[in-house]
């Protein structure tokens, strides 16, 4: 048995199965931890809630199929706040994606809001109107904050941007209450988005929280979704409990399996040192 | 119906992928291909579907100066499938990259440098770490001179920082893959992807056993 045991391959698949058994233990028991608000996820909602009656909201979903697991239920359940938001604020929503499988997703999301009916008294085009994928890049950032009219002149169904009605008053960034985006970076859309004095909130992988908190911290955005963890935050703060929540006494039990495989073999190695055994 | 298919696909999906995690395997290898040669058709798709949208049906309905331009350029890079006239594609491939260069640089003057050096003021720790922090780093990457004596110090001080920066990103790293798998796994526990999890788990069993058997019967022959 300890010959087993000291086989590599066999630690290794070992850990991989506990592994396996632990993210998956919360879906089939019920279990959940207390969870504590980030400063930066309470910003995010308090800024968004923030919007003026009658003012109007530019999101774009830009991270790709990968990426979904990650920031999806942040992503899903803003959407969800959204168009509650368009219902009881009269606020205008702008969706225009920067990347193709974005766009997708952002599409599918909402068909999901309208099949359940969430969009119940929002007319598509009075209220809200998607422009889907827009190539490009950064440039094409940049030109949607200057001439939204020039940089998509049809929506995703090909609808002419002339013949959108919410679309006569919101010809540039600077006429948006906020602005926001879903995707594992906040370089790209802040720097082209930045500077305009509209409030910018990021909805984003766990992958690069590093590299954000400086922005929050100088104010660039208004605050930001770190990951799954925020996404099950908010999900908590607006009541609109999904993937995210789900998933996060998974990211515990995981994040609880790497603190011990970390500490644990350690803790053997030093003992073993005073005790005068050998290292294997 | 439909439901049923959903969540046993998925769920063989999801397992067949993983199955590597176990040993190298046929099914695996058919799995990563199918979904290598999927994702490049739906790519291979949107990217056609998007020139059509975007570029070739405006042009063709009402022409521009802009739309024949970019069009042109467009086929240009399509010249570095020509054998002798390859160069042609370099000049549209640099506008491309010329422009969306300087259209990244111009925002982050503002929001990667401007922005970020300030510091409003140093009454608050966490300010005061920042700044603290910031300067020991760039002063560790200061090679033309040797780190003795005060600079040696500080130079450790930033290399602390720069340690503790890149856990940060580590951890937040691995948590972001974790989501991955977290979310792949919740496809394995559904009612009837259940099934294929337990179809799974006996297979991986009846290797075992079949793995030690020979093993015994190897070690019997020797």
């Amino acid at each position: 048995m300890s010959k087993i045991l000291k086989n590599p391959l066999f630690q290794d698949r070992l850990i991989f199965l506990v592994y396996t058994v632990l993210i998956a233990l919360p879906y089939v028991v019920a279990i959940s931890f207390p969870m504590e608000i980030g400063d930066e996820t309470r910003a995010f909602y308090n800024t968004l809630n923030e919007v003026p009656d009658g003012g109007a909201i530019l999101w774009s979903t830009d991270g790709n199929f990968q990426m979904w697991p990650d920031f999806g239920g942040g992503e899903i359940a803003i959407y969800k706040t959204l168009f509650r938001l368009a219902s009881e604020k009269n606020i205008k929503l702008v969706f225009v994606h920067f990347s193709l499988d974005g766009a997708v997703l952002a599409e599918r999301t909402i068909k999901d809001i309208e099949a359940k009916g969430m969009t119940a008294g929002l007319e598509y085009g009075v209220d809200y109107v998607n422009f889907g994928f827009l190539p490009g890049g950064e440039p094409s950032m940049k030109a949607v904050a200057e001439d939204l009219h020039d940089a998509v002149p049809t929506d995703w169904y090909g609808t002419p941007i002339e013949e959108i009605p919410m679309m006569s008053d919101l010809r540039s960034l600077t006429d948006f209450s906020l602005a926001g985006w879903g995707h594992a970076y906040v370089e790209a859309h802040g720097r082209q988005w930045s500077g305009y004095g509209v409030p910018l909130l990021v909805n984003m992988t766990a992958i690069n929280i590093a590299l954000t908190v400086s922005w929050f911290q100088e104010g660039l955005i208004g605050g930001f979704l770190p990951g799954q963890r925020g996404g099950a935050e908010f999900e908590k703060l607006t009541g609109f409990l999904g993937q995210s929540t789900a998933a996060v006494t998974g990211q515990i039990f995981a994040h609880a399996l790497a603190l011990t495989l970390l500490i644990l073999p350690n803790i053997i190695f030093i003992w073993k040192k005073i005790s005068g055994g050998g290292d294997d | 119906m439909v439901d049923i298919f959903t969540e046993v696909f998925v769920a063989a999906y999801v397992i067949a992928i993983w199955s590597s995690l176990y040993k190298e395997n046929p099914v695996y290898s058919y799995v990563i291909h199918g979904s290598i040669g999927a994702v490049f058709g739906y790519q291979l798709f949107m990217g056609i579907k998007t020139v059509w949208d975007k570029t070739l049906s405006p042009l063709m309905s009402a022409p521009t100066l802009d739309g024949i331009l970019v069009t042109i350029l467009g086929i240009l890079i399509l010249t570095r499938l020509i054998p002798g006239y390859e160069w042609i594609s370099k000049y549209p491939i640099a506008l491309s990259i010329g422009i969306t260069m300087a259209v990244a640089v111009r925002g982050a003057i503002y929001a990667q440098f401007l922005k970020q050096i300030q510091i409003q003021s140093l009454t608050s720790l966490n300010n005061i770490v920042i700044a603290v922090c910031a300067i020991s780093t760039v002063i560790y990457f200061i090679f033309s001179r040797e780190h003795t004596g005060t600079q040696y110090y500080i130079s450790r001080l930033g290399r602390v920082a720069l340690m503790i920066a890149f856990g940060a990103m580590m951890a937040t790293f691995f948590m972001g893959n974790v989501s991955f798998s977290i979310v792949q796994v919740s496809a394995l526990v559904t009612p009837y992807g259940i099934y294929v999890t337990a179809a799974a788990i006996l297979l991986i069993i009846v290797d075992l056993l079949r793995s030690q058997m020979r093993t015994k019967t190897i070690e019997q022959t020797v």
